[in-house]
This record gives C-alpha cells, structure tokens and sequence, in this order.
C-alpha cells in the first residue's frame, strides 16, 4: 500500500453477524475498507465472532489487516469495544464470550420472562435494548467479568453512549462526572490499552460533541481515537438498515420511525472525509491506526489439535488402533481373514500412523462402542468410514470382502485434510450419542458445530414485508406463492400474482430490500450432526454458547469456517431409516421371528432383487423417489454392487455430467465399452467406461491429465459452489492441456471436465453409496418379507422418506396387509402388530395413537397406561383415568378414536366438547350425568365423504376411502379418467386425470422441469410439468389439493408419465387453500388438506 | 310480540363521505387509522369502475401502502392518485348516523342504533368498528304504510332517494331483522310467493332486481319465523351462522359437528349449547328468538333539544338592530340549554338555521344553516350565542326570512367541580386563577375558531419522526391527541426553530455569485424576500437522510445561521442526486425562523 496522508483504521465496525443490527456483509466491509486504503478494518459484531472467519478470509484476499474484537455490553456499564492484541488476548476474548452466553442461559432458566437491568444506551436513538423475553441467546457479562479476562485485550469506549443528557442539553456537565468514573473503571482495569472512541455523524451538534469528548479525555487523562461506529459498508444500505432495524423492534419502518437513525452516516467514508470530520481532535485519526497496529493477532496463529485418544497404559495410539483392527477382523472373519483383507488393514494402518490419525479414527470407534453398546442401530459413513480398518473396527457393514472395490480415495497422504467419517445413527436416539460425547471430552473441549441460518427469498420476503406494513395475510400468501427454487429475478411476477403492483411504490421497496435481504445471516443454528472435539480447551479456540436445545453448546463457527481454519469434526447424523429398521427388527422378532441386525439379514436373496426390479419400492430407503423409481425397471439390480450403483447413478451430478444414459446402454449391450488407454481402464472398468463416482472422475484427472492427487481434489473443492470465480477456468485450462498432451481427444477432455464439474458439489463417493446401498437392500428385505412389520416401523418414524403415512398404508393393503384404525381402546402410541393365530398369515397392523393430529406423545402415552385398568367406555372416563384435557379429546374425536366407545365421530367431537377441564370447579355438577340421548338429535350424521375427507384431515390418511371417490361422477362427466385407467393407455394419447397432490419435486438438474405425484383411488401417477405450463398455472391451482391435469402420455419401459399441457384446481374438494384474494368460502370440514410433500 | 325493522347500511363510514361530498363517487375511497404499522384501511370503496387486470382484493385492515399497491395493479396508478382518503372519525360516523335515525323517526317513533357486542371493536376482517344499523320498532304501524313490504320498500327506498345504499328487513326481534337484512336475498328466496307485490311496475322490477348489484334491498320475515316452533323450516333457518354475531371460534366450532346453518342451532337443545360453548352464544341466540329482550336504544341526539321562533310576517334582517337579533337567538339557546345543565351537559356543536320567506310562485331556498362548534361543552347561552354572531357575520344571509331555529347536535358532559367551602388564600386562589384562565383559553380558542373556521385552530403535538415537517401533528386543541403518536418523542440533538412554513421555502437566486463557497459548508450570503442576507456565524450541518419508505428519500444538511443584522434562520441544502456538493441556490431552502 501506498504511503497515505490520512492514516486510518475503523475500529468499530458491525457486520451483519450481529443479527439485525448490521446490513453488510464481513466481505462487503472488508473490501470497501481496502478500497478506500485503511490501515486495518475491526470487525466487532455484538458478543459474537461468528463472521470473523469469512471475513479473515475476505481480507487474506483483499490485502488488509483485520483486527478481531467484538463490542460488549456489560449489564452494569456502557457498552465498551475489544481487540485481540495478541494469541492470550483472544483465547479471553473467546473465554469472555462463552461466559457471558453460559450465565445468560442459566440466567432465563432461573427466572424465565424477568427483564434483563436497564443499562446505558447509544445517545443517536438506537437503543439497543433487545425486546423484552428474549434473553435466551443473550450474552450476559458485567464489569468483573471483562475485568477478569482482559489480559491482552485492548479497548475502546465509545463515548457517544454518555453524552446524553438526562436535563439540559446534550453534553451537559450533569453527566460529565458519571462519564470520567466509568472511564477511571476502565482505565484502571486496562491500563494504558484503552482509548476512548470519539464518533460524530453529521446530528448537527458535532462541534460540542468534539468539543465534550476532548474535554473529557482531558479530564480522564484517556486518549482519543477516532472511529465511525460503521453499520454498513455504503450510504445506499440506509433503506435495509432501517428495514433491519424494524424487524428487530418487531414493527414496522413507519411505526418505529422515531428509533431510525436521522442519515446514513454509518458507512465506511473515505478517509480524508474523515481527518476533516475530526479535524478538531488532533492525533484522533492517526492513533486508530496506531491501535490497529499494536494488534497483532490473526486467526492464522490459530492451531488446532485433535483430543489424544485413551489408551491403555503400555501401548501407543498406534498399537492400540492395530490392536483393535486385528481383534475386529478376527471377529468379522471368524474363518480366516481374506488376503485381500489382510492387505488392506496393513496398508491402510500404515498410512494411518504416518499421517497421525489414529486418534481421529479410535474417536469414531469409541463413539460406535457405545451406541453398540446402548442397542442403537449406526452405520459410518464417508471416505475414510468404507476403509478395511472401519470395517474391522465395526464402523461400517460393508464387507470390503463382499464387494469386488478398492477405495482408492481413502485418506490422502497430499491432501493435509482430514479424514472425513460420518456416522448414522436411529433419529430418535442420537442425542444420547451425542451426550456420550460431551461426557467423554468434556463440555470444555467438544461442541456442536454452528450452522449459520440465512435468509431465502421466502423469509425475506416475509421480513421486509412486514417492515413496510403490509398485512400479514398478503406476506404469508406471497410467501406461500413463491416455490423455493424461485430466485430474486422471479420476485415481481410473484407479487403480482398475489396482487400487488411491482411497479409500485411498495412493490419496488419490496423487490429492492429483499434482493439485498436474501443471504443475510439471520440467526445461529445448529449443524445437523458435526461434533468439534479438541485437546486443549475448545473455548480458547472459539466462543461457544449454549444450544437452544438443552443440554447442547455450539462453538460459534460453522462448517465452511471450521474446513478454513482446518478443524476436524466427527459428523453424527440422525437417519430416520436406521430408527425403522430397529423397530422392524423388534417387531419382526416379537412377532414369532428371528433377532436380526443389520448384517445377519440374508444377504443377495433374489425375491428382493426381483421385488426392487418391478420398482415395487414405497418405502424403501433411498430408492423410492420418483426419479429412482423410475430408473430400476431399466437397471434391474441383480446384486449388492448393483444397488451401490442405482444409489449413485441418480444424483445431480452424474445427470448434469450425462452419463445416466450411456450407462443404461452399455448395460444393455447396446453400446459397446471403450477406453482411450488401459490406465482409464482400470479407473473405469467396474462403471462400463462412465465415471458414476466422485472418486472416479478425481481418478481421472490424475491418470488422464496428470494432476496430483492432491490437485485432483482441489478441482473437486474449487467446483463448489461457493468457491471463488475464476479458479474453474484455470483448472480447465489446466486439466484439457494435461490430457491433450497425454494424446487424447479434446472432445474427450471437455467431456471430462463437464464430467468433473457435474461431480464437484452433487456427485456421491462410492463410499457413501455402498453405505446406503445396504440399508437399501436390508429395508427391501423387510419390506419383502415382512411387509406389515416394516409399514408399522416405518409409521413410527416418521417424518421421514418420501411418502406420507396414507401412501405407506395403502401401499401395505395394496401387499394384503390388514389395517387396522388407531383407537383408544387398541391402540399403542406408535403402530403395532397385531398377531393372528393362525400360522403362515400375515400379522395385522394397528395403526397408533401418533397417527391421530394434535395428539402429543405425553397424553398418548398416558392413554396407553391408564388401559390395564380395563377399557375405557366413556369420553369421561377415558379423561379422568388418562388426565387428558378437552383439546386433546377433542382431537381424539375427531380422528375417529374413539369408536370403541361406541360413539360416531361427530357425536363424539359434541360429547368432547362438553368435557369440563377441572371438575373440581364444579363440584356440583361433576358427577351429574348430563349426557342424555336426545339431545344430540340435533346433529346431522357425517356423509361418508366428510368421514373420508375428516381421517384425511386428521390422520393423513383413510382407511374408508379414497376423497376422490366421491368425485368420481362428476370428473368424469368432464372426461377425467382413473388413473389406473390411463396407465393403459398407448404413448402419445391425450389424457386428463385428477388426483391428490401428493409429492411436488423440482431436481436442480431438471432445468426447472417439476415432477408431481398424484394419486386418486385407483393409483398414483407421475406428472412432469415443463416451466411454461407451470407459469401459466395459476396461484391457486398450483397449491390445491387436488389437481386436475390434461396432457399426453409418456411411456418409458414400463414406466408411464403423462406430460402435462394444462393445469386446473380441481373441483369440490380442492379448494381448501385459503388464498390472499378469495376468503374460504367452503365450511371447513369439507375442504381437503394439503397433503403434497414439497422437494423443490 | 313486537316487529322490528331493521336499516342496515353497508359500509356506513364509506357511505356517510360519499353523502358528504358527492364528487367522490367517481373514486375510490378509502378510509383509515393510524396505527403503529402505518395508515391502515377501516374501511374501502372500490368504486363501480370494472378492474382492468383482475379483481381487487382491497380488504379492511390492510395498510394503505398494499392497498395502493393493489389498486395500481388492477385499475393502474393513476387510479391512487385519484384515491381519497380520509382518517376514520368512528365519532363522526355515530353523529351522522345519529341524524339518520332521526330522520328515521318518520317511520315510527322509537329509532335506534344496533349495539355492538363486547369484543367486537377492534379492526376485524369485516372491518366494522362502528354500528351500521338502524332499529326501529314498527310494531302496528306498518298499516300506515299500506302493509310491512311497503314499509320495508318506502324505507329502502327514502334512503336511496338520499344517496344511499340501504338494505332493509322486518322481523320480530333486532338480531333477526338484522341478520334478515345481511341476507336479504336469502331470505326473499326462502319467503313464499303468496304476496305479490301488484303495486311494482315492471319497470320497477328490473330496477329492483338492478339494483345494488343484484341484491334485493328489502324483505320481510313472517312473526315467529325466527324461533322454530312449527318445526316447519322457517324463512331465516338457511341463513349462515355469521348472521348471529358469533364469535369466529364458536362458528368454527358449530361448523365442525356439521351445523352451518342458523336452523341448525336453533335445532339444538339451549342445555346441551350451554355447556359447550362461551356463555355469548346462547346470548345471541337468545336475542335472535326473543328470548331476551335487546332494548332499542335510542341515540343521545335524538333526545337533544331544539328551539324554534316563527315570525308572523317575513322579518327583513336589514331592517332590524343587530342586538334585537342577537337576544333572540340568546333566548331560544337558553330554551336548550337549560334542559341540558340540567343533566349535567354542555353544548359542543348547535346548529342555527335561518329559514328564507318564501314569496309566492318562487320555489323553497335552502335555510342559512350555521354550525357553531366548541372546544369545550358550554352551557352558557352568552358565549353561544357570540359564537353564532361572529360567524354570522362572515355569512350571506338570506334578505328576509320567516324563522330561525336553533338545534343542539352534539353535547358533552360539563366539567363541574366542587368549589371548597373555605378557599385558602393561597392555592385557593390560584387555582381559581387557573379554573378561570382555562376557561378564557377556551373561550378565546372557541372565537378564533368561530372566526377563522375550526380547522385553522388547532394544537401541534410533537411525533419522533426524523424528517421536521413530519416530526408534529396538529390536534385540536384541548383534546388528548387522536390515536398514539408514534413512540418517544425523536431524540434529536438538533435545535427545532419555533416558526416553520408549512413547506421549505427556496431561497432566491443571488445576481452575484453562490449561496455558499464551499461545496460541502454553510452559505455565505443568501436572498430572502428580495432581501440580501450576509451569514455571520453558522451552526452544523446537522444531516438528514429519511422518509424512503413514504416517497422518494429525503436527503438534507441542515444549517442554523446567524446573519449579521442578527436574525436567525434555519436553512437547508438538498443533496441531490446530481452531485452532492452542488451549490447553486436551487437546493438551499428557507425552513424556519428562531426566535
């Protein structure tokens, strides 16, 4: 950098990491400060360092020092900013901040709804004072506090939080002396490493405001620095700014109109803007880059080092590991270890102990130990997890003996990145998992890994909506119009179809703020599974705080940031399918069958392989989506490998990269196999010569183009998507050069490259595919064999898969499975068998009390407890002996659970309404028996069609009927045809058919094709809608229920799709979706729910 | 039992300004409050223009941003410019509805106004906060009118001939001429055919069945239709639940075991309702059968006393002394206040009419009606009556009239305290002092207001609103503000001069040279009212950048200036787009004046 006349360094900076209070991004800040030629740029967001890394990145980049600090808030004083001078300083920083969130959560779990001590406020109207009950995320921290972690942390107190007045003007002498004491606090605390920060922006009064803290660095003997108090990175974030700041008031800009800053002065100014602002304070500029240079910390300084696993006394980690993997492999090969198996366990300890991860992988083991121990189903997953040694160790079933594959992408000597392991566990269980580990480590040393929350369009559209007034119905109705793969450029034609001019006024404010709204990090959640363990105290490394979910913390980074700084985690994932297969297991084995796991179920048993080849699979892990569906009458798996491969093949990366179809052919015999040259070959062979895994197509760049391994898997990296631009174009440069020059067609190196790219965000490691490829053929197994017993787990794991319980049901009857409804006098809380006596018959399926809506787990359990007392035969009764209040009766009538009771579904809702919640209130009365006959005379019986459509509306699902039956006539007096009908039809027929919506898919590799499912009563059929038939849907057929589709039919092998041409809402029992212009005209209960279940 | 009809006017607040200023008509009109989200819609009229993209769905409780937004996209922008919208005065619509029912009167004596139940105030989908429906008990007099459909039909029909939309039906309780006269359709569906109406001409037919979109404007319910007891399925069973005034959970509730239907609960025992449903239900259902009985109220300005003096021959105002008037009037203002004090009430508005002589063969000329508005009830005949001189004075009176009569609109309670038996000197008398110097306030507000008519009185009360001439409220004076000014007042640094126009006033073109040297400082020198001023000391500038959610971003530096013949001025440079720094005299602005 040039030498400059203005030296300068903003030293209080937020970025939009403190929720709503800042409306730029760390990148955006740092890159207009090095523009404008700053020393150094402080990102200090309130309490928080979770964009300090992106922004470490953005300034790496950009070429200017970022100085790390954060702004506090003290209860018991002004709020007050720190940097981190050095290494100590920032481990205090982040000790300080851990802190303040612990005691703030235990604090709002002491005294839930007390308000926080009133405490000084910024004197230019935006108190900060967060809304009243919302404490929880809080980071609460006092003067002592700071006090005692202030080693090595610098700091700067912004004096415009005194100047205010109480009487008298601003900047009067009454609060000259509360200002020098606070400061004196500081100063003797700090020492000679504080400053206080003089901030003016254009309020009209800055001459005294100068004038005051000149006076009052006299008085204190502290010096002053300049500083800007930046919110944003330029003027033209104002209107966001305000928007942000409604939204935190929870009001509108007009509303809170008088909290908004007067200007937009509270951008990053160029610099002799600002020597000329602080003209009057000589030396205030030029020691905010003296400031900035006493601190020299980075996050580069940061090491990492993963916990020392436990070891028994005498033995290294890398004997114990080899200790362990023989034992396993002993055990898995009761028979005699393979050589091939032998051979790999060596080789792969070797490389272990070279690259000094045996910590990482005894980590994973322990982990798998308990859960085994606990009963908990688990599987690993992940490069590093399908390797011999986690298979001797028991983190995976996939016998590397068993599949004909070597895992050449195992753990990179090049890459110095960590091995990547995830582990699967039941859904419902994996918080235990979790607590294992936080006992094992210590809360100190391990947390969960943060995901940052953005906001999409469709919360952007509701916040800024809400900031600008507009009425909550139309908000909700634009958001509900707006499909998730819709971008920004898509928003004007949404908001005139929910009525509201784009050209507006309003409509233009709206398409602007969201535009910049939509990114914006928008609160701190929690990564699906990834744990953070370390060696020394976590908490030196980053902030944690505690979870909303009890018992949790979260370090304040999230994955992208933990890969920037080279942190390892251990990913422990929920699976909804491992949760069904337990329970399938349980209830096969209490039904009279054999205890299975999931590596004693018989494997490559043919009638699974035939059942999966007429796709026959709702239900089935992974392959029962449309697209999988579609694809396994034309790959009819015969084998495990086959299975590795359909889990594989139908992923956006090989569809992108086109390979889905040259495969089929070669499959078919009718293409023949190729290769340019044997070492291809080798990479290619077991995929017919069609790169269908990610390790496949970074093979190929090794052998085909001569990267390094190393390299290979940077271009895999760079291909991402939220990688930096411009990096892609080099690669390819560099990949068709390298094949060129090893003699191969260009034509075949772009189709690499495309390949390469296709792989780079959405391709499947074989790894990962041979790891669901197992659940895939243990869940077909029991849906095979034991379909009852898998439809009932399924039903109690849910939500879960692809389809809803009304389709698993049907699909069960469908396969001669008796169903049974849920009831209060038979049913359990999850679905159950119930046991003929007759041999050979299949068991019957009792549907449970978690099928009925509303209905919590706590009252359903309680249900089932209370009936050993014996049945239950009055609503009364069954409230009094369960302790269930009259919502939930409610509930129960109107699923229909309690015809036991001998009672109609709406007699029984009228009964439940009566139900006085505390009988003691009326004592008189309580025993009085009022239910007499005639009274309910009054009440019309329920149709069977308000029955059907009531189970709809109350389980999902019926088990009387299908809704559309009863449309029947009248659709096809409009030609509808049923659809079991129309699958019979030849290719090419025109065709209109109507059903329930029942899945709405838009594949990012689709090119914004949308797949619907729809069922009537006589099956279901696939709808491809092309993008210009759904634009000329309108809003309120593209959210009923119930569809009425005109088009053509597709025949694929056997697989039958019809193309739409035209959309409608269909009639009568469609239009239940309430929208913006049209107030529900039809009484509720004949009104069909939304059933779809949406994967746009 | 009794008959009640029942004059329901849809929308009555858009109604009542359409009546009152008839050019609006021809557009939309929406009527709002300020709440804290912004202006939001009470109430809307789109306007009979057919959409040209799609319906409007311009709703209550919107804000007034969307349904803008709305109304551009279906009839395009130029239909918001043309909008009026006016700030809902619920206090207004009860007056106005008030003189309706007197009007009413004609068609019997007893005339009142619907009660709104408990809860009910708020801004709810249908928008209603204040009533819409007249009362009255024509209990044996519709023979009058040749029978109750003639009734129904004169009264429709009246009100139409004053340019409003009516919908009117008898029945035997309030609730249910009311709930007949939502569903007027519904129920003629249901009446059997028996009565013919031989008297209509076929044109009148098709203007019937024309009119107000379709709907038929009046119906009659037989007696005892509403209550069942024939079991026969009576002309108000297939009414919807909504006619009863439920809560929205009790209809979800009914609707839920299959009742959709006024029949349907009038079916069910009165035992089994009461022990499901809040106690409200079986109120309403009560007073729809009659049950229990829903007093008519009559409105309080029913009851307000007028005073009248007919002249035996055509007085000639020329001719007379202005104090002969003067004591007349004095006179019958006390004939109306001395029934009022003595129920403890004071004047707020009196209207004076002076009826014209009418010659013979001349058609009738409107009366001279003044209205004298107070800010205080007054009971005292002295300061109405100066009231009504000051603004006769300002008014074109006919030359010869026949009588004058003065009639109360609208009273207020009087503030009477109890004056302690032994004042003590010393807050004794200063109270007083203060008691007596508000009381001066008043009057002298109510004479400037009388003067220069009351909207050019009024109180400025400040609101915390960055931009100044959006950062007060004018309020009448005397009166808590209306509606909740938004949050703490603003805290700006910047000093407020005492004088402000009512909109920046651009400072003159200088023969010579810049308003200000430097691009980004005060100016210098400036012209104002063909004045030079030469700036001695300036303070600031003090920066505003607001108001983009409202219009186009205010952007503005602001500057005190002290000129050197000492006056200060409150100036401002608007920052343009074009440059900031642009110094020609077309962006300075003159916005205030210190003390």
């Amino acid at each position: 950098m040039t030498h400059n006349a203005w030296p300068y360094a903003e030293l209080h900076c937020t970025s939009n990491f403190s929720f709503l209070q800042g409306a730029s991004h760390p990148e955006e800040l740092v890159g207009r400060a090095a523009a404008l030629g700053y020393e150094a740029l402080a990102i200090t967001d309130r309490a928080t360092l979770t964009g300090i890394v992106r922004a470490h990145g953005a300034a790496k980049q950009a070429g200017i020092k970022l100085v790390v600090g954060a702004q506090l808030e003290p209860v018991d004083a002004a709020p007050i900013i720190v940097w981190a001078a050095d290494r100590a300083g920032y481990s205090n920083l982040c000790r300080l901040l851990t802190h303040g969130y612990t005691r703030a959560a235990e604090v709002a779990a002491e005294s839930s709804g007390r308000r926080s001590a009133p405490r000084p406020t910024d004197a230019d109207g935006d108190d900060d004072d967060e809304p009243a009950g919302r404490t929880a995320g809080a980071c609460l921290l006092t003067c002592d506090d700071i006090a005692r972690h202030a080693h090595g942390l610098l700091a700067g107190v912004p004096l415009a939080a005194f100047g205010r007045g109480d009487h008298g003007g601003p900047f009067g002498d009454d609060r000259l002396r509360d200002t020098t004491e606070q400061l004196a606090h500081w100063r003797w605390i700090f020492d000679e490493r504080m400053w206080a920060l003089a901030e003016v922006a254009l309020g009209g009064d800055d001459t005294e405001r100068l004038e005051w803290f000149s006076r009052v660095a006299r008085l204190t003997g502290v010096p002053l620095a300049a500083a800007g108090d930046v919110r944003y990175h330029e003027r033209s974030r104002l209107p966001l700014f305000d928007m942000l700041t409604a939204t935190r008031h929870g009001g509108t800009v007009e509303g809170i109109r008088g909290r908004l800053l007067a200007n937009g002065e509270r951008h990053l100014h160029e610099r002799w803007r600002i020597a000329e602002r602080f003209a009057a304070l000589p030396g205030a500029v030029e020691r905010s880059a003296e400031i900035a240079a006493r601190c020299t910390f980075s996050l580069d300084q940061l090491k990492y080092e993963y916990p020392a696993a436990t070891v028994p006394p005498g033995r290294t980690a890398s004997e114990q590991l080899a200790h362990l993997a023989w034992k396993g492999a002993h055990k898995r090969y009761p028979a005699g270890i393979p050589e091939k198996v032998r051979e790999l366990v060596t080789h792969e300890l070797a490389l272990i102990a070279e690259l000094g991860y045996e910590a990482y992988f005894l980590t994973v083991f322990d982990i798998v130990r308990f859960a085994r121990r606990r009963g908990i189903l688990c599987q690993g997953r992940g490069s590093a997890a399908n390797s011999a040694v986690c298979y001797c160790l028991g983190v995976t079933s996939v016998d590397p003996a068993r599949m004909n594959v070597l895992f050449e992408r195992f753990v990179s000597r090049e890459r110095c990145e960590a091995p990547d392991i995830d582990i699967d566990f039941e859904h419902h269980r994996r918080e235990e998992v979790l607590q294992y580990i936080y006992e094992t480590y210590g809360r100190d040393r391990a947390a969960m890994t943060a995901e940052v929350i953005s906001y999409r369009l469709r919360s952007a559209v509701r916040d800024v909506g809400k900031s600008l007034g507009i009425s909550l119905d139309r908000v909700d109705a634009l958001a509900t119009l707006l499909d998730v793969g819709d971008s920004v450029a898509e928003l004007p034609t949404r908001l005139a179809e929910a009525g509201l001019d784009p050209v507006s006024d309003t409509g233009t404010r709206l398409v602007s703020l969201v535009g910049q709204l939509v990114g914006f990090p928008r609160h701190l959640g929690q990564h699906v599974g990834g744990m953070v363990m370390t060696q020394d105290w976590l908490t030196d490394l980053a902030p944690v705080q505690p979870a909303t979910m009890p018992g949790r913390t979260i370090v304040q980074w999230d994955k992208n940031d933990l890969d920037e700084l080279g942190i390892l985690k251990v990913d422990c994932l929920a699976l909804g399918m491992l949760t069904a297969i337990h329970r399938a297991f349980d209830l096969v084995a209490a039904a009279g069958g054999p205890q299975l796991t999931l590596a004693t179920v018989p494997a490559e048993d043919p009638a699974v392989y035939e059942m999966i080849s007429r796709a026959d699979t709702v239900g089935v892990f992974q392959i029962e989506s449309r697209a999988q569906m579609s694809m396994l009458p034309r790959l009819k798996p015969q084998c495990f490998y086959d299975l590795v491969i359909e889990v594989a093949i139908v992923r956006p990366g090989p569809i992108q990269g086109n390979m889905v179809h040259p495969y089929l052919r070669r499959r078919a015999g009718e293409e023949p196999v190729s290769y340019p040259n044997d070492a291809i070959r080798e990479v290619l062979e077991k995929t017919l010569g069609v790169p269908l895994f990610q390790e496949q197509a970074m093979r190929l760049a090794v052998v085909a183009a001569g990267f390094t391994p190393g390299e290979a898997d940077q271009l895999r990296r760079a291909m991402g998507a939220w990688r930096r631009p411009g990096v892609i174009d080099e690669f390819h440069r560099k990949l068709v050069d390298g094949m060129l020059a090893r003699g191969l067609a260009r034509e075949f190196a772009e189709q690499v490259f495309n390949q390469i790219r296709g792989f780079g965000e959405y391709g499947f490691p074989e790894s990962h595919a041979a790891s669901f490829a197992l659940l895939v053929y243990v869940s077909a197994w029991l849906k095979c064999h034991h379909p009852a017993a898998f439809t009932a787990a399924l039903l109690g794991s849910q939500p879960m898969g692809f389809y809803a319980p009304a389709q698993l049901v049907r699909d069960a009857r469908a396969h001669g499975v008796r169903v049974l409804p849920a009831d209060v006098n038979a049913s359990d809380w999850h679905a159950t068998l119930e046991v003929r006596q007759s041999a050979g018959e299949q068991p019957t399926l009792r549907l449970g009390l978690e099928q009925v809506y509303g209905l919590g787990e706590a009252e359903g359990q309680r249900i089932v407890a209370a009936r050993p007392n014996g049945p239950f035969r009055l609503p009364r009764d069954l409230a009094r002996r369960a302790k269930i209040d009259r919502e939930t009766l409610l509930h129960l009538a109107r699923a229909g659970a309690l015809t036991s009771l001998g009672l109609s579904r709406r007699r029984a809702v009228w009964e439940a309404m009566q139900h006085q919640e505390r009988p003691h209130q009326r004592p008189l009365l309580a025993e009085l028996d009022d239910d007499d006959d005639e009274e309910a005379d009054g009440l019309p019986l329920m149709t069977p069609q308000e029955e059907v459509i009531a189970d709809y509306r109350t389980g999902g699902l019926s088990l009387e009927g299908h809704p559309l039956t009863f449309e029947r006539e009248r659709l096809a007096a409009r030609d509808v045809l049923e659809i079991a009908a129309a699958a019979d039809l030849p290719e090419g027929r025109r065709v209109r058919v109507a059903g329930i919506t029942l899945v709405r898919q838009r594949p990012a590799t689709a090119k914004g094709i949308l797949f619907l499912t729809i069922e009537d009563e006589t099956g279901a059929a696939n709808i491809v809608v092309r993008p210009d038939v759904w634009s000329a849907t309108d809003h309120a057929a593209r959210r009923a229920a119930v569809l009425l589709v005109e088009g053509r039919i597709q025949r694929r092998g056997a697989v039958v799709h019809v193309v739409a041409t035209k959309l409608e809402g269909a009639i009568g029992v469609g239009a239940a979706k309430r929208t913006a212009s049209d107030p529900p005209a039809a009484p509720a209960r004949t009104a069909l729910p939304r059933m779809s279940r949406d994967f746009c | 039992m009794s008959r009640i009809m029942t004059i329901w006017l849809p929308r009555w607040p858009v109604q009542r300004r359409l009546v009152e200023k008839p050019e609006w008509r021809k557009r939309p009109v929406f009527v709002c409050r300020r709440e804290n989200r912004g202006l939001m819609t009470v109430m809307s009229w789109a306007w009979a223009e057919p959409p040209k993209r799609r319906r409007a769905a311009i709703r209550p409780g919107m804000s007034l941003a969307e349904a803008m937004a709305v109304l551009a996209l279906a009839y395009g922008s130029a239909a918001c410019h043309a909008a009026e919208i006016d700030a809902d005065d619920s206090a207004a619509d009860a007056e106005a509805l008030g003189q309706l029912a007197r009007t009413c009167r004609r068609f019997a004596p007893l005339v009142g106004i619907e009660s709104m139940p408990a809860g009910r105030r708020t801004v709810g989908p249908e928008g209603v906060t204040t009533p819409e429906c007249l009362h009255i008990d024509v209990t044996g007099t519709a023979g009058f009118f040749g029978g109750e459909g003639p009734l129904a039909r004169t009264a429709a029909w009246t009100l139409a001939a004053r340019g409003l939309h009516a919908r009117v039906a008898i029945a035997d309780t309030p609730a249910a001429a009311r709930a007949a006269a939502h569903h007027t359709n519904l129920v003629a569906r249901a009446e059997p055919r028996r009565e013919a109406e031989p008297e209509m001409s076929p044109a009148a037919v098709v203007a019937r069945v024309r009119s107000g979109r379709g709907h038929r404007r009046w119906a009659v319910v037989p007696p005892g239709a509403q209550r069942l007891a024939r079991g026969e399925a009576a002309v108000l069973a297939g009414l919807p639940l909504e006619a009863l005034r439920l809560e929205p959970a009790a209809i979800d509730m009914l609707r839920e075991v299959g009742i959709d239907t006024v029949g349907g609960v009038l079916r069910l025992p009165a035992k089994s309702l009461a022990a499901r449903f809040p106690a409200g239900v079986a109120e309403r259902l009560a007073e729809f059968t009659g049950a229990r009985a829903e007093p008519i109220m009559p409105p309080r300005g029913i009851e307000l006393p007028q005073a009248a003096h007919a002249f035996e021959l055509p007085l000639s105002l020329a001719s007379v002394n202005e104090a002969a008037i003067a004591t007349l009037l004095e006179g019958l203002v006390r004939q109306c206040t001395t029934p009022l004090a003595a129920r403890g009430e004071g004047i707020v508005l009196l209207q004076v009419r002076f009826e014209p002589a009418t010659s013979l063969g001349a058609t009738t000329a409107a009366p001279t009606v003044i209205d004298a508005g107070l800010f205080r009830p007054s009971t005292s005949p002295r300061h109405l009556t100066e009231l009504v001189r000051l603004r006769m004075g300002r008014m074109k009176l006919p030359r010869e009239i026949e009588a004058v009569a003065v009639e109360v609109v609208a009273t207020g309670p009087v503030e009477c305290r109890q004056r302690p038996l032994f004042d003590t000197a010393s807050d004794g008398s200063s109270r007083q002092a203060a008691e007596s110097r508000a009381a001066e306030v008043s009057l002298l507000l109510d004479r400037l207001a009388g003067r220069l008519g009351r909207p050019a009185v009024y109180e400025p009360r400040p609101v915390a609103d960055a931009q100044p001439e959006h950062a007060w409220i004018a309020t009448p004076p005397g009166r808590p503000a209306a509606g909740g000014s938004a949050g703490p007042a603003l805290r700006a640094a910047g000093r407020r001069p005492v004088w402000m126009p009512p909109r920046p006033v651009p400072l003159e073109p200088l023969q010579a040279g810049p308003v200000a040297v430097a691009p980004d400082g005060p100016p210098l020198r400036f012209r104002l009212g063909g004045v030079v001023h030469k700036v001695a000391e300036a303070h600031g500038p003090e920066r505003i950048e607001t108001a983009w959610w409202r219009g186009p971003t205010v952007r503005r530096d602001y500057y005190i200036v002290e000129t050197e013949s000492g006056a200060r001025f409150w100036l401002f440079r608007r920052l343009g787009g074009r440059g900031a720094g642009n110094s020609r005299s077309g962006n300075w602005f003159l916005h205030g004046v210190f003390a």
